[in-house]
């Protein structure tokens, strides 16, 4: 009896188109991320400000009616299994009306699949691989629903680089070496290898020497080994681009070793306070690329800073930029009066949106990366952040990169022991 | 090339230690005890808390975590562990669940967020032109005494030969009148105390994080087991006397 009352149940929802027929009463987004990771934390708690900020003032209209955001947490374990991501989507999808979050690239691709089988809408906010837009261009309609709120790893190479040639420019004029030496050190992982590749071939049009390259793998917990090597090869900086827990490890021994060579790069968790704890403060002057820092991106960004600060005593992750995808798709909700996704999309790619994290602006049709976040000056940039004393970040980059440098932002610092040295040296 | 010695060195007595640990319960137990390093993990989180957070004497939290890291240790295996030891698979089974065990609940208080322990020593030293971190010195220092003082326990005292006797014969051991059940649970009982003392000189060198029992595992487990497989299907005195051989050629 019971059994056949519950089929029944299930029967005439399933018949009814789930949740999409449903009358709309609240806006339900699914944040999906590695939530017992740094990572999905940080997805969580950029989605979860902008949700209590809209909320705050009324919800999302729709249809002339006020609704408020619900955020469901969806538990992807992305970093560990791609299937518990895949199942983790597949077992939300019906439960959500949109998708934000994501880091881990290998998972992405295969939690696309999924949301797009249900044709959902899902704002990438940590995962860069070109791939995931590229599908947009390759099978429009399928993968429409597909829109990134951070720039790809093409373009986190050309911030790397500009932000490279910044350093290798500050090492000529201060430390008066002609042709300044260059160590790459990176994760022994796929997505490191064409920016390590990219190094290697367009460091000495800089006036570099590359002197090699060192890959420890992504969870090395010593690197020491690398960081002597370093030393003894006299490299004057060292290109870092690291993505796992290597990040802690290498900006507290290369500061407690007093490795005479400028740290400059990316390295994911570098980018949130936790990180000055764990080095022990030895991680000061080394630099990273992210995707927001303590100046004027826009007349946001400092508000969305502070608020992230005093809430949760940390900094922005890139991957909070769950907090400007939030506000994204409400207004692409608003502009569409519906949350039917494919009416959404259109909405979506019109948007011209001004967030905490700078201007979002998605890649048209047509362009080989649709609905990717639009580079260059005057649209988003990225920023790269310096360790400075006590524990606090400053941007250091763009500065007056083609003609952009945010308020607040300064320029880049050697350490101080670098300097000494070289100039010992000489 | 000097820096990849000296570090090897270094590191390797660390393993060796913890290799030496691991191989002296399976030896004397007869458990493969896969939740061996998440105590390795626990004591560091133990110093962490001790140190860092109760703001005690740094001495005096080493001691404290070791003490409560080996009481978790040897309770696990008193109470989980030892009724299932005869079902090999399923303290293998039980183990490897312990340890993620421990590290869902290091992760739901304290997190993912990276922590560090402060060094015992600060600084470092040239050596050779290779810069090592002092701690590396205190480290590789406690390990060899480590190492030192298990040779001398297995070779010269009776409990020693004891733990040797039982893990070449434990039918024979039991006839002769000695409680095995005794000496494994001291064997496990230096074994954990290997591991969580190996935690607190080591973790000031690296992060101290949730998932920092998995390395140590994969490497312990390259030392004893996929050095010498036979040994896992032999007995346990040739897995101890093997592994002291593989940290001699380790070293």
């Amino acid at each position: 009896m019971i059994v056949g009352v519950v089929s029944l149940c299930l029967l005439s929802f399933l018949a009814s188109g789930g949740l999409a027929q449903q009358a709309v009463k609240e806006v339900r987004i699914g944040v999906a991320g590695p939530m017992k990771a740094v990572f999905g934390r940080d997805h969580w708690r950029g989605a979860s400000i902008a949700q209590e900020e809209i909320n705050k003032a009324g919800g999302v209209t729709l249809g002339g009616v006020k609704m408020p955001i619900k955020l469901i947490k969806v538990d992807t374990n992305e970093l560990a299994s791609v299937s518990d991501a895949v199942v983790a989507v597949e077992r939300a999808a019906n439960d959500v009306h949109f998708f934000v979050g994501t880091q881990r690239s290998e998972s992405a691709l295969a939690m696309q699949d999924v949301a797009m089988k249900y044709k959902k809408i899902f704002v990438l906010c940590g995962a860069v691989h070109p791939e995931l837009l590229a599908r947009v261009a390759k099978d429009y309609d399928k993968y429409k629903y597909t829109f990134r709120m951070t720039i790809s790893s093409i373009f986190q190479g050309q911030v790397l680089f500009a932000h490279l040639e910044d350093v290798a420019k500050i090492v000529k004029e201060q430390m008066g070496i002609a042709k300044p030496k260059v160590a790459i050190l990176a994760d022994k992982l796929m997505w490191a290898d064409p920016i390590v590749k990219a190094v290697e071939t367009k460091a000495p049009g800089l006036g570099l020497e590359v002197v090699g390259a060192w890959r420890p793998s992504a969870t090395a917990s010593d690197v020491t080994a690398e960081l002597s090597a370093i030393k003894a090869s006299e490299a004057q900086i060292i290109f870092q681009s690291v993505s796992g827990t290597m990040g802690s490890v290498l900006g507290k021994q290369w500061g407690e070793l007093k490795i005479p060579a400028a740290l400059v790069g990316g390295a994911a968790i570098a980018t949130v306070k936790t990180f000055w704890d764990a080095t022990g403060g030895y991680g000061i002057y080394s630099t990273t690329m992210t995707g927001i820092g303590p100046a004027k991106l826009t007349e946001k960004t400092i508000p969305f800073w502070n608020t992230y600060l005093k809430e949760f005593d940390d900094f922005p992750n890139y991957v909070s930029v769950t907090y400007d995808a939030v506000y994204v798709l409400k207004e692409a909700i608003e502009r569409a009066g519906t949350i039917d996704s494919d009416k959404v999309v259109a909405e979506m790619e019109k948007t011209d949106h001004k967030g905490a994290y700078g201007r979002i602006v998605f890649y048209p049709r047509g362009h080989d990366f649709p609905h990717d976040l639009r580079f260059g000056p005057g649209y988003n940039t990225w920023v790269v952040n310096q360790w400075r004393g006590s524990g606090k970040v400053v941007v250091v980059w763009p500065y007056e990169w083609q003609g952009v440098k945010y308020e607040g932002s300064e320029k880049y610092l050697l350490p101080p022991w670098v300097v000494d040295y070289w100039k010992k040296k000489k | 090339m000097m820096q990849v010695l000296i570090i090897s060195i270094v590191l390797g007595t660390v393993y060796a230690v913890l290799a030496l640990g691991f191989s002296l319960i399976w030896g004397a137990a007869r458990i493969v005890n896969l939740a061996y390093t998440s105590f390795y993990m626990l004591a560091a989180y133990f110093f962490y808390v001790f140190c860092s957070l109760v703001h005690l004497n740094i001495f005096v939290s080493a001691i404290l975590a070791i003490g409560v890291a080996s009481f978790v240790g040897v309770a696990t295996y008193k109470f989980v562990l030892e009724p299932i030891r005869s079902h090999e698979t399923v303290v293998i089974l039980i183990s490897i669940a312990s340890a993620f065990f421990f590290e869902e609940c290091i992760l739901s208080i304290f997190g993912s967020d990276f922590r560090r322990v402060p060094p015992f020593i600060s600084g470092y030293q040239e050596l050779f032109g290779v810069r090592v971190v002092n701690q590396h010195f205190l480290a590789f220092g406690v390990s060899i005494a480590l190492i030192l003082s298990l040779w001398l326990f297995l070779s010269r005292s009776r409990v020693g030969i004891a733990i040797r006797a039982t893990s070449q014969d434990r039918e024979i051991v039991n006839v002769m009148g000695i409680n095995e059940k005794k000496l494994s649970l001291i064997a496990m009982c230096i074994g954990i105390g290997f591991v969580t003392i190996s935690s607190i000189v080591v973790s000031p060198i690296y992060v101290v994080e949730p998932l920092m029992w998995v390395h140590p595992l994969i490497m312990v487990l390259a030392i004893v087991v996929l050095g010498e497989c036979d040994c896992l299907a032999s007995d346990g005195d040739c897995a101890i006397e093997k592994t002291r051989r593989n940290v001699w050629s380790l070293l």
